[in-house]
């Protein structure tokens, strides 16, 4: 026995240290597929961040709409000074006859915060009668079937003041839950709110002196219900029936022990992608607040290609003869065929899952649209095809039920979580046609655990479909 | 293209300079992960998981110190934390004594990179980590302890283990060519 004396550490350091043998080929080609899939990863996270983003600002939008119905103005921009002096109301003026302000004294509506202030009368004289001594009343005494309110967003420091108007004639009515037509109403006008009421009426001089033709056509324009459209206003509590089909994308994601590299490398030059769709039925329940809680029966199904080449493909066939007397064996002929094998097969397996899923619709108009999420339960994993066997190294089918099946996949792929985004469009009141991306990720391996390779799989595409609004 | 433009291109996600870092730095990477792993595949897999790891953490290179060293030592943590990983299935080697006979330094020096590479590989891991870090890579013993996770005696008796191990094989190489000669 020697032992290696120290200063031969150092040979070895100058020897071993720098040294730079060159790398297999493949090393490159799988950091680069690597890089990409992370780059795509990458894409799927934004993506997924971007759907959130479009959610919440949806949100926003319409928590923002509504609060803007309610904001409406009978008449154009107010100035800050506008409390004591109604002449300083910019256009229109309001005429003695139509308006009359309260003293400031009379301050009324102490309810109201200290940055919005603003008077608020009833809709009917009765009420008015009925109002606190500090409410506003109509200044020239006369009984009057309706009020126009108005409030006016105004400085801290203003002083509320209160106009009232005698209404001469009735040119316009909206029920007050009917936000966006006021909205739509008053678009240029935000200093001024509509105080909420069942029937909100302007002046006619009001209308003659200060609205422009434009704004009239709209008023006329918005006072309209919305046609096509399914109130949910009216009846908030409702079922969607779904249903849907379309082009997927499956994202394969394929995992192996360090033993294990060189068969799954194989796999990889072996397998390809190919088309997928899915398609589903979906009962929804639209709640308060335009929550939804969706079930159904959901489909994928995957498909790819399996292509194996053998240059020195042998086959061997043995005919073997035998004496029908004494059934012996007389002859056997041994034919050795060589060629090549060209192998190619398409790998199909699909995926019966239960979803169930929140969601929270928004909507505007005849469109609208609703971002979900949730889990969905797998309740029937089929598949069919072949890969290169890891004890053989040539093609074997895994199809279920053939004879020597190799045992690669499992027979139920568990839970998934997923979430879809839909943007729908009314054809009928209780009709609508949607289109819906949708990202689906299998939380565990579909494959075996004896299996070298870990499979997983994450699933996005499109839904097109139909939906039928019942109650 | 430098190396300041090529960590910035690969920042970028330019796929060019991400394979131009890879052809720059692949055979000496290669290199240390043969030095480390038990065999070529092994290190084949080091060098794929080390270069993906570069490529993670590219931002946090501070351009402090040499870029090679800096990769280097990113490989060494692989390997390392491989081979750490395959320590319940560590094969027990069993020390095989050999006639003695003298080793003649020369013989080391005659051997090819390659040869020497093949001595190391055939090292029990522990040993191996142990040499490659304390006589190869110049880290001391504590250091190396720290690394591995293992007593900084530990470390020491392995070497000198390591070393008497080499020695055998480098003789036996040694006989078995002048035997051929």
């Amino acid at each position: 026995m020697e032992r290696l004396p120290e200063h031969m550490d150092d040979i070895f350091r100058q020897r071993l240290y720098d040294a730079a043998p060159p790398p297999p080929a493949f090393v490159w080609d799988n950091v680069e597929r690597e890089l990409r899939k992370r780059r795509r990863r990458f894409f799927i996270w934004f993506f997924s961040l971007a759907l959130t983003g479009c959610g919440m600002l949806g949100i926003w939008w319409v928590t923002n709409s509504a609060n803007q119905g309610k904001r409406s103005s009978l008449a154009h921009a107010a100035t800050s000074s506008v409390s004591a002096q109604p002449k300083q109301l910019t256009a229109p003026t309001p005429t003695k006859d139509n308006f009359s302000v309260l003293n400031p004294a009379e301050q009324i509506n102490t309810k109201t915060s200290s940055t919005t202030r603003g008077i608020q009368t009833k809709q009917s004289s009765k009420r008015t009668r009925n109002t606190p001594a500090s409410a506003p009343r109509v200044s020239n005494g006369a009984p009057s079937d309706y009020n126009v309110s108005v409030r006016l967003d105004l400085p801290k420091e203003t002083t509320p003041a209160t106009l009232e108007a005698k209404p001469q004639k009735t040119i316009f009515e909206a029920p007050h839950a009917d936000a966006l037509s006021f909205n739509t109403l008053f678009p240029l006008q935000p200093n001024f709110r509509v105080i909420p009421g069942k029937t909100a009426l302007l002046s006619d001089d009001l209308v003659r002196h200060s609205w422009p033709e434009a704004l009239k056509s709209r008023a006329a324009k918005a006072k309209k219900p919305l046609r096509n459209c399914y109130d949910f206003s009216k009846q908030p509590k409702a079922w969607l029936l779904e249903a849907y089909f379309g082009p997927s994308l499956a994202q394969r994601e394929l995992v192996a022990a360090p033993e294990n590299t060189p068969y799954l490398n194989k796999r990889l030059g072996s397998e390809n992608r190919d088309l997928a769709f899915n398609a589903g039925v979906r009962a929804s329940l639209m709640l308060k607040g335009n929550f939804l809680l969706r079930t159904g029966l959901h489909y994928d199904q995957i498909t790819e290609v399996f292509k194996y080449y053998d240059p020195n493909k042998l086959i061997l066939d043995i005919h073997e003869e035998y004496d029908p007397v004494t059934n012996q064996l007389i002859n056997r002929d041994t034919v050795r065929r060589y060629g090549e094998l060209y192998q190619k097969t398409y790998n199909r397996s699909g995926m019966l899952d239960i979803p169930a899923m929140v969601g929270f619709e928004l909507r505007k108009g005849r469109s609208g649209f609703n971002i979900n999420a949730g889990m969905s339960v797998n309740l029937y994993f089929w598949k069919r095809g072949a890969i290169i066997s890891p004890f053989t190294d040539k093609p074997a089918w895994y199809t279920s039920g053939k004879k020597n099946a190799l045992e690669v996949f499992r027979t139920n792929t568990g839970i998934s979580a997923t979430a879809s985004v839909q943007w729908f469009y009314y054809m009928k009141p209780r009709f609508r046609v949607f289109v819906e991306p949708y990202f689906k990720k299998v939380m565990r391996p579909v494959t075996v655990q004896s299996h070298p390779v870990e499979q997983r799989y994450g699933i996005a595409g499109l839904r097109f479909g139909l939906t039928k609004i019942l109650n | 293209m430098s190396e300041h433009e090529l960590i910035r291109g690969c920042l970028r996600g330019s796929a060019q300079c991400q394979r131009a870092l890879y052809e720059q730095f692949a055979g000496k990477m290669y290199g240390v992960c043969l030095r480390y792993a038990r065999n070529s595949s092994d290190a084949a897999d080091i060098l794929q998981e080390g270069f993906l790891k570069v490529y993670a953490k590219l931002d946090q290179f501070g351009h402090q110190g040499s870029f090679e060293g800096w990769i280097r030592r990113i490989m060494v943590n692989t390997a390392l934390r491989a081979y750490q990983k395959q320590r319940f299935e560590q094969e027990s080697y069993g020390y095989e004594r050999l006639p003695e006979s003298p080793v003649d330094p020369d013989a080391i020096a005659a051997l090819s990179e390659a040869e020497l590479l093949a001595v190391i590989r055939g090292l029990p891991d522990g040993y191996r980590a142990v040499f490659n870090l304390v006589a190869i890579e110049g880290f001391s013993h504590a250091e190396a302890a720290d690394m591995l996770g293992i007593q900084e005696s530990t470390s020491r008796s392995q070497l000198t283990k390591a070393r008497r191990w080499l020695g055998d094989q480098i003789a036996l190489i040694n006989r078995i060519a002048n035997h051929t000669t």
